[in-house]
């Protein structure tokens, strides 16, 4: 009886990895056969100029932020129509007066100062205080270590000719590349994340998601929505959500480059993908019906949803996988050429992953013209044993702040050194 | 068959040889790279190439409608019309099905069609305007947003677009039409001389531009100046 229950709960575990597998060799070869197809909205940029306001919260970002406002002068975007507005979210360090001293410089720079009662408690808060205080029709939020395209405005928001489309999200490119090992990481999975996976979603009309950095929002949509969830660690998969929720579509704008700071070392990185995985799962549960039960969407498009949803449950899935393996191969011993389908479930993940997977990133490079980069594609298999256990941890913390009915998480900033400004 | 220990060795082995196949050149490029990365901060806007595929029409449907000029409340004349819609957030209108307005008719919301649209004369449209077929806009008609479709778009004459144009399809634009903003389409653009694109045109097909009909004055008026 032990046996047939551990078999079925394996051929469930597979079954389920088998579909993140499909999805990505779908996505690949979506990106593959499109790759000359070029969505033609962006052009729209060149002469439907709505008013822009740009939102950039920042704790502690000293380090950075005056090269993102240096850049934001230099847009080549009308400035009539175009707001910045700094959220200077209870810094401690010089941030706030570096906006301050760029409010002073340039008329359409603002500077919203977060005082230690309110501040310092994630970013959905920062962003509600932004949208206070912003007037445009669209809003574009930047993260401080960013570094935008000159014209990334106009591809933007050229979109939003679109009735349907309710936010566009850009490509996010990695800045300090070549420092670290990790950010070399960071920038594999970044390619196959965007260049394959995002645009791939948008080209068959599924979910893109919004990132919550270089993301374009209509604002009387915002505000229909109620701005950001205080509570949620990720505010901008809970946003992708709500916006298809309520009807709107979101695209992706291959075009729209921006270029980041990525995390540096590991200790960053767990950090940083911790947050990630439980904010994501934060989301699973307080979507997961409403989605699926949504009028506003397509089976297709609620199959795609879901499998975002859960996608930080795979990880885990994967890790029970290995111990189901195990144990299968141990316990109940059978022939050699049956012994294959224990270690499926390791090819499978190292096929399909759960962030960009090898050969969606495989087809990235390729599509970037970067072949070279894909001989340290293997690398991303120590990402790929690192998840099973900050999903897991994640899983875990979640479950516990349910249990004891803790409903403010920690939000663990992510720390910007600066290293990426030389690359600009 | 053959012994667990020595499937399990071999499996080893073969381990060991896919991480040395594999890491290698991982190694290498650690040490030496040579990879052109990262990416260059791009200057140039908008470096396109542009190519040409035009979609196939799409057919038009039944009558939204009558000539009510009843403004207030399109959920209403959808359901009496037995059209599905559902609302995107709170200004938007999606609608299942091809449509037809009616000439006269006149909506305030931004509609979404999940078809063909056909806007007959003298029509107004105080929002923008997508379908996901074939949009055909009539004469006289305003529309004071933008008009999007997924198929191809007709505008006759003597109408006024306050936005812009975009068509996954081809464009043909009649006579005495003024469009506030770009024209941008996928496949060919049309229009006669005596029309208006305030800004671009911009198409992966070709721009025609035709000349306006002459028309012969009778010689009374020819006198008259």
């Amino acid at each position: 009886m032990l046996d047939l229950i551990l078999y079925l709960l394996f051929a469930f575990l597979v079954a389920v990895i088998s579909m993140y597998l499909v999805r990505h060799y779908v996505f690949s070869f979506t990106a593959l056969s499109k790759r000359g197809n070029r969505s033609l909205y962006g052009l729209h940029g060149l002469s439907f100029k709505p008013s822009v306001s740009i939102l950039i919260p920042a704790r502690n970002e000293e380090a950075v932020v005056s090269t993102l406002l240096h850049r934001i002068t230099e847009l080549t975007y009308l400035k009539d129509k175009l707001e910045v507005i700094l959220i200077d979210d209870a810094s401690t360090d010089n941030t706030g007066r570096i906006a301050d001293e760029f409010t002073k410089t340039y008329n359409y720079f603002k500077a919203v100062h977060r005082g230690t009662d309110i501040g310092g408690r994630g970013k959905a808060g920062a962003l509600n205080d932004g949208l206070k205080h912003a007037t445009g029709d669209i809003l574009i939020f930047f993260d401080a270590d960013y570094y935008p395209q000159l014209d990334i405005v106009e591809k933007l928001t050229g979109y939003f000719i679109d009735p349907e489309v309710g936010a566009v999200q850009g490509r996010i490119t990695v800045l300090n590349e070549p420092t670290t090992l990790v950010s070399r990481l960071v920038a594999l999975e970044r390619i196959g994340g965007y260049r394959v996976d995002q645009l791939a979603r948008d080209s068959l009309e599924l979910i893109p998601q919004c990132g919550g950095t270089v993301c374009a929002v209509r604002r009387d949509l915002l505000e229909y929505l109620g701005g950001w969830d205080h509570n949620m660690l990720t505010e901008d998969t809970d946003l992708t959500f709500q916006i298809y929720e309520a009807g709107y579509k979101i695209r992706y704008a291959n075009e729209a480059e921006c270029y980041e700071e990525a995390v540096e070392n590991w200790r960053s990185y767990w950090r940083q993908r911790h947050r990630w995985a439980k904010g994501h799962m934060q989301c699973f549960f307080k979507h997961f019906l409403t989605f699926a039960r949504s009028k506003n969407l397509r089976f297709r498009e609620k199959v795609d949803g879901l499998l975002v949803l859960g996608m930080y449950f795979v990880p885990i899935l994967v890790g029970l996988s290995w111990l189901l393996g195990a144990m299968i191969f141990f316990l109940y011993p059978v022939g050699w050429s049956y012994s294959i389908w224990i270690l499926l479930p390791v090819f499978m993940y190292s096929s399909a992953g759960n962030f960009a997977s090898f050969f969606e990133v495989g087809t990235g490079v390729y599509l970037d013209g970067r072949i070279r980069v894909s001989w340290i594609i293997p690398v991303l298999l120590l990402s790929f044993v690192l998840n099973v256990f900050i999903c897991s941890k994640a899983f875990f913390d979640l479950v516990l702040s349910m249990v004891t009915g803790r409903k403010v998480h920690n939000w663990a900033k992510t720390t910007h050194s600066g290293g990426g400004s030389k690359h600009c | 068959m053959l012994d667990p220990f020595l499937l399990m060795l071999l499996l080893l082995i073969a381990a060991l040889a896919f991480v040395v196949l594999v890491f290698s050149p991982l190694v290498i490029e650690l040490k030496k790279p040579r990879d052109k990365g990262p990416r260059r901060i791009l200057k140039m806007p908008f470096e396109r190439r542009i190519r040409s595929s035009p979609k196939e029409p799409v057919t038009i449907g039944h009558n939204l409608a009558d000539n009510s000029g009843d403004v207030k409340n399109l959920q209403d004349i959808l359901d009496e019309a037995g059209l599905k819609s559902t609302r995107i957030g709170k200004d938007t209108t999606r609608i299942f099905g091809d449509v037809v307005f009616a000439p006269h008719f006149e909506v305030m919301d931004n509609v979404v069609v999940e078809g063909a649209l056909s806007i007959s004369d003298l029509c107004v449209v105080h929002r923008s305007v997508k379908a996901k077929g074939n949009l055909h806009v009539g004469n006289g008609v305003v529309v004071k947003g933008n008009l999007v479709s997924e198929g191809n778009v007709t505008i006759l004459d003597d109408t006024v677009i306050g936005g812009a144009v975009h068509s996954e399809g081809s464009v043909r634009i009649g006579e005495n039409v003024f469009v506030a903003l770009s024209v941008v389409a996928v496949g060919d653009v049309e229009l006669y001389e005596n029309s208006e694109v305030k800004k671009n045109i911009l198409t992966r097909g070709v721009i025609k531009v035709l000349r306006h009909p002459r028309v012969d004055l009778p010689p009374a008026l020819d006198e008259i100046g």
